[in-house]
C-alpha cells in the first residue's frame, strides 16, 4: 500500500530509473531494429537525378501545343521517371517495411515501458495498456448518457492508495452521425461524447443509493427557470433534484439522488468545498457519481494521458510526464479526503 | 352568472387547489424529514448501552455521567410531538455524548478500547448521517416558509393556520469548546 508522499518520491526518480533501466533497452531496440537507409540514399544519390530530370521534363512540356516533339519529350520524361524509380522502388520498399515493423515493435517496447514505470512507482499498482471498456459502470454511473455507437479505453491502472482502493482509465465513447455534404454525398463523422479519464475509488462513508453531481447546464443558462425545469424532470426520475446549500457548489453542479440524506451525509459542507476545487483543479469537466459505496470520478481530459511522443529520443521527459499525470489524478484521494476513514466502513451495527 | 365571471371563478379556484396542494406537500417534506432525524437520533442511541457497558469498565466513577447517559437515551426513545422537543433531545444528547468522548480521553486503557474505538467510529458515522438529515430538515423548512411567507401562498397559509417553522441551530454549547476540568468535575 503506497502512500502519495512516497509515489511523489518515485516519480521524482524516474529520470533515474530511466537511465539504469530502459535507456539499455532503448540501444537494443535500435539496434536490433536499426532501419538501414544507406543503400535508399545511394541509390537516391545515383538515380534520383534521372527521376528529378523526367518530372522537370513532364512539368515543361505538360502545356506545350500537341506535336512529335512534345510527345517525344513526354515520353522521355517518363522512361526517365520509370527508369530511375526502378532502380529506387525495392530499397525504399525495404525502407519503408522496416520502419513500419520498427514502429510496430517500438509500440510494444513503450507499452513494456509503461507497466515497467508504474511497477516502479508502487509493486502492487498493475498498468494494463489496453482494457475492455467498462460498459457497466459506463452505464450505471449515470453520469452519460447510457448510449453511444462506439467507445474504447486504454492506459489502465489499478492499485491502493493507503486505504483506499482505486481504479483508472482513459475512455472515449462517440456517437455516429451520417450526413450529406454539399455534393449530395452520404458522409459519416463521430461526434464525441466523452473523451477523459475515469476514477473509480472505494469511498469512506457506507450507502446504499446513488447520488450524482453533475455539470449545471441548465440552470447557469437559464437562472430559476433552469431549476425549476430540473425540479420538474427529476420529478418523474429515480434520481431526484437534491438542492444543497453551498452557493458556489450549486453554481456549478447540480446533484440528483435517490434519497436527500444520503446525498447529503455522502456531500457534507466540507466535501462539497472539496470537490469545488477539484473543479477549479481539473476544469469544468469534472463530474462525480456515487454509487455502491463507490465514488466515480470522471475528468473531461481532450489531450491523451500517459502518452509517449513518436520519437524514443524523449523516452525521460515522456516517462515523467506520464508519472506526473498518473500522480495529478491519484492525488483526488487525497483532494477528497478518502483516505479519512474515522466511520466504520462495513460496520454493520453503524449501517448506512 | 356571466360566462366571464364563471371563468374567473374557475381560475381562483385552480389556483388555490395548487397552493394549496404545494403548501400540504411542503408541510408533509418537513414532516417526513422530522421523522428522518428521529430514527437517526434513536439509531444513535441505540449505540448507548454498549458504550456504557464499555465505559464502565475503565471508568467506573463515571456513575454520574453514564445515568445521565442512560437517561438521555431514555428521552429519545419516547414519542416526539414537535419539532422543538426534536431539537431539544437532540442537543442534549449531543452534548451528552461529546461528555463521554471528553472523559475517555482520560482514560488511555479505554481510548485504547478495540469495542469503543468501534463505537467511536459508529457514533461518528450516525453523527454524519444525523448532520445530513438536519440538512435535509433545515431545507424543507426553508422550502415551507418560503411558501408560507410569499406572495400568493401566504393568503392560503393564513386561512389553514401555516406558521413559520424553525430551522435545526447548533447549540452554543455544542460548538463551544469543552472545558475537560469542568466535565470531569460535574462527572466526578
Amino acid at each position: 500500500m503506497a502512500s502519495l508522499k512516497e509515489l511523489r518520491a518515485h516519480i521524482d526518480e524516474i529520470p533515474e530509473f530511466c537511465q539504469t533501466e530502459l535507456w539499455p533497452q532503448v540501444d537494443k531496440f535500435n539496434e536490433e531494429h536499426k532501419v538501414d537507409t544507406g543503400n535508399l540514399i545511394n541509390k537516391l544519390k545515383t538515380w534520383g537525378p534521372l527521376v528529378g530530370a523526367g518530372l522537370v521534363i513532364i512539368f515543361l512540356f505538360r502545356n506545350w501545343q500537341e506535336s512529335t516533339l512534345t510527345l517525344a519529350m513526354r515520353w522521355t520524361g517518363l522512361g526517365a521517371i520509370f527508369f530511375g524509380g526502378f532502380h529506387i522502388t525495392k530499397d525504399l520498399r525495404t525502407v519503408l517495411m522496416a520502419s513500419v515493423k520498427r514502429a510496430q515493435a517500438q509500440r510494444v517496447l513503450v507499452s513494456d515501458f509503461k507497466v515497467k514505470i508504474v511497477k516502479s512507482l508502487c509493486k502492487t499498482f498493475t498498468y494494463t495498456p489496453t482494457n475492455p471498456f467498462p460498459v457497466e459502470l459506463y452505464k450505471s454511473c449515470g453520469l452519460f448518457s447510457p448510449s453511444y455507437d462506439t467507445a474504447s479505453s486504454e492506459d489502465h491502472v489499478i492499485g491502493q492508495l493507503e486505504k483506499t482502493q482505486f481504479e483508472l482509465q482513459e475512455i472515449k465513447t462517440f456517437n455516429k452521425e451520417t450526413y450529406k455534404n454539399s455534393k449530395g454525398q452520404r458522409q459519416t463523422r463521430y461526434i464525441p461524447i466523452f473523451k477523459g479519464i475515469l476514477f473509480l475509488a472505494d469511498f469512506n462513508k457506507n450507502f446504499n443509493g446513488h447520488t450524482v453531481v453533475k455539470t449545471d447546464v441548465a440552470e447557469k443558462s437559464l437562472g430559476l427557470l433552469g431549476r425549476s425545469a430540473q425540479r420538474l424532470f427529476s420529478a418523474t426520475s429515480s434520481l431526484k433534484l437534491v438542492e444543497l446549500e453551498n452557493p458556489e457548489f450549486e453554481s456549478q453542479f447540480k446533484v440528483l439522488s435517490t434519497d436527500p440524506v444520503e446525498a447529503r451525509y455522502i456531500l457534507s459542507p466540507s466535501f462539497m468545498e472539496s470537490i469545488t476545487r477539484l473543479r477549479g483543479k481539473y476544469g469544468a469537466g469534472v463530474q462525480v457519481s456515487f454509487l455502491n459505496s463507490t465514488i466515480v470520478v470522471a475528468i473531461q481530459h481532450d489531450k491523451g494521458f500517459m502518452d509517449f511522443g513518436f520519437s524514443l529520443d524523449n523516452l525521460t521527459k515522456d516517462a515523467s510526464k506520464m508519472g506526473e499525470e498518473l500522480y495529478d489524478i491519484l492525488e483526488i484521494v487525497e483532494d477528497l479526503g478518502l483516505n479519512q476513514r474515522i466511520w466504520n466502513k462495513n460496520n454493520q451495527q453503524a449501517g448506512a | 352568472m356571466s360566462v366571464e365571471l364563471m371563468v374567473v371563478f374557475g381560475v381562483i379556484a385552480v389556483a388555490f387547489v395548487v397552493m394549496y396542494n404545494t403548501l400540504i406537500s411542503r408541510k408533509n417534506e418537513v414532516e417526513n424529514t422530522v421523522g428522518g432525524v428521529h430514527s437517526y437520533l434513536q439509531k444513535r442511541a441505540d449505540l448507548i448501552p454498549s458504550l456504557v457497558a464499555t465505559v464502565k469498565q475503565y471508568a467506573a466513577h463515571e456513575s454520574k455521567l453514564l445515568t445521565e447517559l442512560t437517561e438521555a437515551r431514555a428521552a429519545v426513545q419516547r414519542p416526539i410531538n414537535n419539532d422543538g422537543d426534536l431539537q431539544k433531545v437532540d442537543t442534549m444528547m449531543s452534548q451528552m455524548l461529546g461528555r463521554v468522548v471528553a472523559v475517555a480521553e482520560n482514560y488511555p486503557d479505554l481510548k485504547a478500547n478495540e469495542n469503543f474505538l468501534s463505537l467511536q467510529g459508529s457514533l461518528n458515522e450516525i453523527e454524519g448521517q444525523l448532520s445530513a438529515a438536519r440538512r435535509t430538515y433545515n431545507a424543507a423548512v426553508v422550502r415551507y416558509n418560503n411558501s408560507v411567507e410569499s406572495i400568493p401562498t401566504v393568503i392560503v397559509a393564513s386561512i389553514l393556520g401555516y406558521r413559520r417553522k424553525s430551522v435545526f441551530q447548533v447549540a452554543p454549547d455544542a460548538v463551544a469548546k469543552p472545558d475537560i476540568a469542568k466535565l470531569f468535575g460535574q462527572a466526578g
